[in-house]
């Protein structure tokens, strides 16, 4: 709306008012400053016929203009004003266009430090541009991170959001033109052999300790048909292949408590209410608390957040009863045997195949100590290069 | 009220009618203005007059023949045209 704010002088100005009046020119904010002056609003479509009016009978001093049109003039006609807000739209759409903050989710292993600092090598950096290839980025990052089973990077506005997955530890393989044995990376007695390319070093049920050979990749020449010297002892060094399965064994100790706690209601409670508005939080249930030991149980009710962030509960505090309660056999031997999944679950690889468990319970005070048995056919060979003598012996 | 005199009150353009409330005054049915003062306004409604008197009267709005008075109203007084 437009209005202009105007100052009249003159005689009669109740005849002015009462014209206005008969040719329905709205006026506000009427103010009687002495019997020959006042000041009013008019409407700026009124104005052209109000001053017709007021013609040369009165004296007319236009004072302000008040409304969205004027002010719009008034910012336009500041033509510094108009310069620094675009400016400052420049600026914040510019802000878009950037990678201000990066966020790093899922690592385990691997430091934020490293990730970060990979990221900016492959080209996603804080103050790097938004549209930087996040696929050429993605590539880079399996190439630099051996560990990095999968890499997901998103946008939020500004911020960068990446979330890694690790995988396992990467082998070293041994390069196929080398000799090699195959050594035991773990203790156990020997299962299965399957020699590919080598000489099996180690009998079936025999225990092998971490470092034994298992396929040995030098193998004694016995044809000595073309050799100078048919009494000395050759020996040809091979790239040892194959697979070495044994029975190993796994110990574990756990603990569980011999009683349980059990709550019971004694039927006693009282009912109240919450109520959030925004980030705070009035519950009844906070307030007046008469019980020793009780449960809380809540029902929403309402949950808005338009036009205000408003949330209405109902709930309940019962009074509650605790009793210790010896565990029997059966529940034990349950949670035992969960904490044996448990226990296989993180230590043992998932190709690992179990063989046989054995679970032994030893009560001590208030607790059952749980001494668990695993025996697991596994894959215990490892390749190890080793250098041939005669090469060794070379100058 | 009887069904007449709604309608004389509702329909009837040329009797005064002024409502009062508070520092406010609504006064309809207003044809012309013939005192504006501080502490006076006297407006005529065709068949008869409302005089409002006060202190530090304004006239907050003015248009379709209803003015509304802003001030602390202390008087009302109706005068007919014989009056």
């Amino acid at each position: 709306m437009h209005y202009k704010s105007v100052y009249i002088e003159g005689f009669d100005i109740h005849r002015l008012l009462s014209q206005c009046l008969k040719e329905g020119i709205e006026l506000r904010g009427i103010k009687i400053l002495s019997n020959y002056e006042f000041t009013a609003d008019v409407r700026g479509s009124d104005f052209p016929r109000f001053s017709r009016l007021v013609g040369s009978k009165y004296r007319l001093t236009i004072t302000k203009e008040k409304g969205v049109k004027p002010l719009v003039l008034r910012v336009l006609s500041n033509r510094y004003m108009i310069v620094g807000f675009l400016v400052f739209l420049i600026i914040i759409f510019m802000q878009t266009l950037f990678v201000s903050e990066i966020r790093v989710y899922g690592y385990e292993k691997l430091t934020e430090r490293e990730i970060l600092e990979c990221l900016k090598d492959a080209g996603l950096y804080v103050g790097s541009s938004r549209s930087v290839d996040l696929n050429r980025v993605e590539i880079e990052m399996y190439r630099s991170l051996d560990q990095l089973s999968w890499i997901g990077i998103t946008f939020h506005g500004g911020l960068a959001e990446v979330t890694v997955a690790e995988g396992t530890e990467p082998v070293v393989p041994v390069d196929k033109n080398q000799p090699c044995n195959i050594i035991a990376a773990k203790e156990g007695y020997i299962e299965k052999t399957i020699a590919r390319e080598g000489k099996v070093a180690v009998e079936k049920d025999s225990f092998v300790h971490v470092g034994d050979v298992l396929i040995s990749g030098i193998l004694q020449i016995e044809d000595k048909t073309y050799s100078r010297d048919p009494d000395s002892v050759l020996y040809r060094y091979v790239h040892a292949d194959g697979e070495v399965y044994a029975r190993t064994i796994h110990r574990f100790i756990c603990y569980q408590d011999i009683y349980d706690l059990e709550k019971r209601r004694t039927g006693r409670s009282i009912p109240g209410i919450r109520l959030t508005l925004g980030s705070r939080t009035w519950n009844s249930g906070n307030v007046f608390i008469p019980y020793k030991t009780s449960a809380y149980e809540e029902k929403v009710v309402l949950d808005l957040l338009w036009p205000f962030p408003v949330e209405f509960a109902i709930n309940r505090v019962s009074e509650l009863e605790l009793f210790m309660v010896e565990r029997g056999q059966e529940e034990i031997q349950e949670q035992a045997n969960r904490q044996v999944r448990e226990f296989i679950k993180n230590n043992l690889p998932e190709s690992v195949q179990i063989l046989n468990k054995s679970l032994k319970f030893l009560p001590e005070e208030n607790i059952i100590k749980v001494i668990a048995m695993i025996e697991a056919l596994e894959q215990i060979g490892e390749k190890r290069s080793f250098i041939a003598p005669e090469i060794a012996e070379t100058p | 009220m009887f069904v007449m005199d709604e309608f004389i009150y509702d329909f009837s353009v040329n009797l005064p009618r002024v409502l009062v409330g508070g520092r406010t005054g609504v006064l309809d049915h207003v044809k012309k203005l013939l005192i504006v003062t501080e502490t006076n306004i006297v407006a005529g409604c065709g068949s008869g007059y409302i005089s409002l008197s006060g202190v530090n009267l304004t006239i907050r709005h003015l248009s379709d023949e209803r003015i509304i008075v802003s001030g602390e109203i202390r008087t009302i007084e109706l005068y007919g045209n014989e009056g």
